[in-house]
């Protein structure tokens, strides 16, 4: 759409349209949340009230291809899945953008055998790489937020995906004090050599 | 054979002392070993008798001795069963050689074993004969004709995972 009218108006005008445009999508991203594992629960508890997408306009879950802007895979891919996963990529509407969540679909995680894809980048554009095992809502929420200042600086339709990858998230620094546990009653565990 | 089962001595009075041998799981469970060609006799036996009554299949489960020092065939097939009634269990458990993976399938007296044969048939390679559907459960069409569960087929599969075609941007 937006090339359609930059054709036609001057081009101080479409770029601001652009930008405009783009601030809409970006915060009413609407993730289908394609949740084959364990990754799915953390994206469920990622959406639930405590630390809520809703907030980032990405609270319409929907399960169609042709009604959500992002996919956020989650959980392990297997070979059975993935051509199922690729058709469902490919129905999306422009402009679209896919998080890889957790270890699992970014790399095959611990599961290095004959069923699991080792890695859905290899087989399909992905923006953003979330790790983690799995990873913490507040990744997640910083994925979503990096998709939209992607999207801000209007990358909707890149030739190339960008692989981005959110830095693991270490909560023992946020977390009260009154939370911690005791040091002395936790035990170290032995290494085994 | 010391065992304080009751079907252990229901078996051996139908069928006789050398239909079945009978060995202590180390959890405690019971596991009768018949051969192949009783197998559905006394399954026939174990659910319908009154006094066994196992009106339950939980599982059908494929093992693969390849590298064990002591097998003398290379498969297993086992069967662990539940009587509701009567508050016990059993595994049924049945050796198979290498060359001869055809074995009656068990669906037509339980019907909760169609799926679960499915599963062994597929990833083992044992033919269940008068099964009604034994098509591939789990695995897709890649697998077809390969046996990932036995222990010589390699964990990381033999390039069935890197298979596919590459979807970028502009596929349509």
């Amino acid at each position: 759409m937006s090339l359609q009218l930059e054709a036609r108006l001057p081009n101080v005008l479409g770029t601001k349209l652009d930008k405009i445009v783009g601030w809409c999508r970006q915060f009413s991203i609407w993730p289908v949340p394609f949740a084959t594992a364990c990754c799915g629960i953390e994206l469920m508890a990622s959406a639930c009230s405590r630390f809520d997408i809703a907030r980032f306009g990405a609270e319409a879950m929907r399960f169609s291809p042709r009604q959500c802007d992002l996919l956020l895979v989650a959980g392990r891919i297997t070979t059975k899945m993935l051509p199922v996963l690729q058709r469902f990529y490919i129905q999306m509407a422009e402009p679209k953008w896919v998080i890889s969540m957790g270890a699992c679909c970014s790399s095959g995680g611990e599961f290095d055998t004959y069923a699991v894809v080792q890695g859905i980048n290899q087989f399909l554009p992905v923006d953003v790489f979330l790790p983690g095992c799995p990873p913490r809502p507040e990744q997640i929420i910083e994925g979503i937020m990096t998709i939209q200042r992607l999207g801000l600086e209007g990358r909707t339709s890149t030739a190339r995906p960008l692989g981005v990858v959110i830095q693991p998230y270490d909560v023992r620094d946020k977390v009260p004090d009154d939370l911690k546990p005791n040091e002395q009653d936790w035990q170290k565990p032995t290494m085994v050599t | 054979m010391n065992s304080n089962h009751p079907t252990i001595e229901q078996l051996y009075q139908k069928f006789g002392e050398q239909c079945a041998r009978s060995e202590n799981h180390a959890a405690g469970m019971q596991v009768v070993i018949i051969p192949k060609s009783r197998l559905l006799d006394v399954m026939r036996f174990l659910h319908d008798d009154g006094a066994c009554a196992y009106e339950q299949l939980t599982d059908v489960v494929g093992i693969d001795y390849l590298g064990y020092p002591q097998a003398r065939k290379r498969f297993a097939l086992v069967y662990p069963l539940i009587s509701v009634i009567y508050n016990r269990r059993l595994i049924v458990k049945v050796y198979l050689a290498e060359d001869d993976l055809t074995v009656p399938s068990l669906s037509g007296i339980y019907r909760g074993a169609e799926w679960p044969e499915r599963e062994a048939a597929e990833m083992f390679g044992f033919v269940f004969t008068e099964h009604p559907d034994l098509r591939r459960l789990l695995l897709c069409d890649l697998f077809k004709g390969k046996h990932p569960l036995r222990k010589d087929y390699p964990l990381r599969g033999q390039g069935e995972r890197d298979n596919f075609r590459i979807v970028t941007r502009k596929t349509v």
